[in-house]
């Protein structure tokens, strides 16, 4: 049995209507660039806003992707100002994480981390100031729990922190700006608040980071006990808890419930502590970034719809002008779908086209901004490339209908007496 | 004289004549001009529509032509080692400091002084959490523009005496006294019962915080409550906005006489106005239109360059008119303007109604979703102008091929 692979893909009309635009080279080359401006436009738009997520992906997913952040206040993007009832909420105390490792299966570790306030975190060294240092206190298993990796030196160990000694660990950028061309740092002793401190270790600089920046670079840890002893203000406790390995569900549950307990809350309140996972803060994102990114894209494609209309006034002209070949073919048999098909796959052919080489070029545009601006993020999202094309043909398809339903209309008596 | 003007009527007219001959193809050349100048004028009106909401919030916070003293004020981004310059320097601001400006700033309409913390109030069990508790002077409601739309606002002689009185915002009428009138009922402040005069009318909110979470209190009543601790900030009133500057000017001069600065230092207070907070603004919003309005630019160009594909087809179709035409004489200048003026016909028209269309969108979302949209000149004039250029551009090599034809091989031709 013979197979009519014409049927389905028709090779014999692509043919013709690729000869029939080398005919009019020109022509087709000006309606193909509209449709490359447009497709480029696309997606080099969305490859700079899916670069703009990956980063942030990255930056959250470094801290593991396991852990939960407990913190007394809500977290995450807002507009406009904490609600201020919840400055009411007591904040969470290191024996809350205490209960959690000790009452929590499914939790691996947990680590607390304090903010420290009310001291000047103006950090001084043979002439050298810091002033921008983000000083937070953490608990020894901090570096554990947030995957921080220690370029020299060491953490803090439980004795560190049960002694409450003075000593730090520095964030890349702290170390870079105090010691710019020592490569022995750890040891070395630092002023901060009137005291003498001592650095036991440097961490590795973050590997993701946002138009070049990470804000961890900026940390300097210094023991969780001593924040006690330097700053009673500072009572602001954040839990980091990793959960065991594909349990985060379950920890989320038990945390929930151990919190619950523990600060009080009656069975019909709602929580008086917020619990953050990378995937909520990822979604957070997405909810606000979706919306710029839906109005960035249907801004660009604008040029698209504009390529579109070109595209259809050029069939509409070949229509036109081949009239009498319309009617020859008509006339020795063409029915009316051929003639369709034939002027759809000549529109096709060309957004096609256009798609291909707006894609290649989108392609060429990004990695170019990614070599030139290094801290521009972009990355080239496979789905964009999909569509890129996808949309392209669909452009073709859509505003070649009308051109080639008015040809397949033609009376060929009427079209061959045509001049 | 008449055979200049006969030349570009001629030409005029059988520009028109071969758009009308093809009105579908002209119709959707067109269609991509118009939506070209139509998004450009639409994403540059909401851009500017966001810069005045946002204009129209400040100076409704702020009041017209107001400006403020205060210990430490800046508009923008400072750094720390300014701010913390700023926080060991300046001093104080007193009662005495008001006093002095409102003898020596001749040329404002009004000088008064504001003092706030925040407070949580709680009235019959219900909690208002992170009330802005407002002592001002009784001037205070003419520099910022309040407005009042039950009772009044603090009088002077409540300020002199401080009375324990108070003007509520919207929030805390509706949080307390939600179908009743608040007027002569207390709310407590820090435990004092305070006498409610008025109540502001609600003004929404900016960035997503209240604007209306507000107690405005005699600034006297104020110091009797929180101490006397507090630094004042000055605001003042310029009579109109044409003495705005040297009004400033001579607060600025009069503040300086009364630290005692030498002509060398830097203030030691803080000055700003509200066109510095606009300035503020329209530099963000600047921003945000320098990234978007090219983008929407993308769609005109490829609107030129399908006038200018139609425009090739045009002439090719017209090949032996135009032969015809230049053996009986017309010259290449003829042939150039001829499709000169029919691209540029097609783009302005079109630039035209995509004006219109423009307008007419942003009104009809202004009207639907109450979302500002404001139509400016200038992208008018901008896309306007680009729409044209882009016609004569895109016309500009099919009209010179047209012109180049030699009128034998035209006319041989088909």
């Amino acid at each position: 049995m013979k197979i009519r692979w014409n049927r389905f893909f028709p090779i014999e009309t692509i043919l013709m209507a690729l000869a029939n635009l080398r005919g009019n080279k020109f022509r087709s080359i000006l309606t193909v660039v509209g449709i490359v401006i447009g497709v480029l436009t696309v997606i080099v738009i969305a490859s700079l806003l899916t670069g703009v997520r990956n980063n942030i992906v990255q930056i959250v997913e470094e801290y593991g992707v396991n852990n939960i952040y407990a913190f007394h206040l809500s977290t995450g993007p807002r507009i406009g100002n904490r609600d201020r009832s919840e400055y009411k909420r007591k904040p969470l105390t290191s024996e809350d994480g205490d209960v959690i490792r000790a009452q929590a299966s499914a939790v691996e570790d947990v680590a607390n981390t304090a903010f420290v306030w009310g001291i000047d975190n103006t950090i001084s060294y043979n002439g050298f100031t810091y002033k921008q240092a983000d000083l937070q206190g953490a608990s020894p298993s901090y570096a554990r729990v947030a995957n921080l990796s220690i370029r020299e030196g060491r953490f803090f160990n439980d004795i560190d922190d049960d002694h409450r000694r003075n000593v730090m660990v520095l964030g890349v950028n702290a170390a870079n700006a105090m010691f710019p061309n020592s490569s022995k740092i750890a040891g070395s002793e630092v002023q901060m608040a009137g005291k003498t401190w001592e650095v036991v270790g440097v961490l590795e600089k973050r590997k993701g980071s946002f138009f070049g920046e990470n804000e961890e670079d900026n940390l300097v840890l210094i023991p969780f006990q001593t924040v006690r002893k330097l700053s009673a203000r500072s009572d602001f406790v954040m839990l980091v808890i990793r959960a065991k390995t594909g349990q985060l569900p379950q920890a989320m549950d038990q945390i929930e419930e151990i919190l619950r307990r523990q600060r009080g809350v009656k069975f019909n309140e709602p929580n008086n502590f917020d619990l953050g996972t990378a995937d909520r803060f990822i979604e957070q994102f997405d909810s606000i970034f979706g919306a710029i990114g839906l109005i960035a894209i249907a801004i660009s494609s604008v040029g698209l719809l504009v390529g579109g209309i070109g595209v259809m006034n050029i069939m509409l002209v070949s229509v036109t002008e081949r009239t009498r070949e319309i009617g020859v073919r008509k006339a020795i048999g063409a029915r009316r779908r051929d003639i369709v098909s034939q002027f759809l796959f000549e529109a096709m052919t060309l957004t096609f086209m256009g798609g291909l080489i707006g894609v290649v070029l989108a392609i060429g545009i990004s990695y170019l901004l990614m070599l030139l601006l290094p801290s521009l993020p972009a990355s080239i999202p496979l789905w964009a490339i999909v569509a890129g094309l996808g949309v392209s043909i669909a452009v073709g398809l859509i505003f070649g209908v009308w051109p080639a339903r008015k040809a397949s209309r033609l009376d060929p008596i009427e079209a061959l007496r045509y001049e | 004289m008449k055979s200049v003007y006969s030349f570009y009527a001629d030409a005029a007219i059988i520009a028109l004549q071969s758009i009308l001959a093809h009105k579908l193809r002209a119709f959707l050349t067109l269609i991509g001009i118009i939506i070209g100048v139509a998004s450009v004028i639409l994403v540059a009106a909401s851009i500017d529509g966001l810069n005045s909401y946002v204009t129209e919030t400040v100076s409704k916070v702020l009041g017209a032509n107001h400006f403020m003293i205060s210990r430490i004020a800046f508009v923008g981004n400072v750094s720390q080692e300014d701010f913390e310059k700023m926080d060991r320097r300046n001093k104080r601001l007193t009662w005495e400091d008001l006093d002095w400006l409102i003898n020596e700033c001749t040329t404002c309409s009004e000088v008064g002084a504001e003092a706030q913390t925040r407070r949580d109030l709680k009235e019959n069990g219900q909690d208002l959490f992170g009330t802005q508790i407002i002592g001002d002077t009784a001037n205070m409601a003419e520099i910022t523009d309040k407005t009042i739309s039950e009772g009044r606002f603090l009088l002077p002689h409540e300020v002199t005496h401080s009375e324990w009185v108070c003007v509520i915002g919207n929030d805390v009428r509706e949080k307390f006294f939600p179908g009743q009138n608040p007027i002569d009922k207390t709310v407590k402040i820090d435990g004092m019962p305070m006498r409610i005069v008025g109540v502001e009318e609600k003004r929404g909110t900016m960035f997503g915080n209240s604007l209306d979470n507000m107690v405005y209190i005699p600034l006297t009543s104020f110091e009797r409550l929180f101490g006397r601790r507090w630094t004042l900030q000055l605001h003042g009133k310029a009579s109109n906005h044409d003495d705005f500057q040297s009004t400033i000017e001579e607060a600025r001069m009069s503040m300086r006489i009364k630290h005692k600065l030498k002509s060398n230092e830097e203030d030691d207070f803080g000055l700003v106005n509200v066109e510095q907070v606009n300035n503020q603004v329209d530099q963000f919003t600047g921003a945000i239109a320098t990234v978007v309005v090219p983008i929407t630019f993308i769609s005109l160009v490829v609107g030129g360059i399908v006038v200018m594909n139609i425009m090739l087809v045009s002439v090719t179709e017209r090949t032996f008119e135009i032969g015809l035409r230049k053996a009986l004489g017309a010259r290449k200048r003829q042939i150039l303007l001829q499709f000169l003026i029919e691209s540029s016909f097609l783009t302005t028209v079109g630039g035209a109604i995509g004006i219109l269309a423009a307008i007419g969108i942003a009104r009809l979302i202004t009207y639907g979703t109450g979302i500002t949209m404001t139509v400016s000149i200038f992208y008018v004039v901008l896309s306007v102008a680009f729409s044209g250029g882009i016609g004569i551009i895109a016309g500009l090599y099919p009209a010179m091929k047209a012109a180049k034809l030699d009128p034998i091989v035209a006319l041989t031709k088909n």
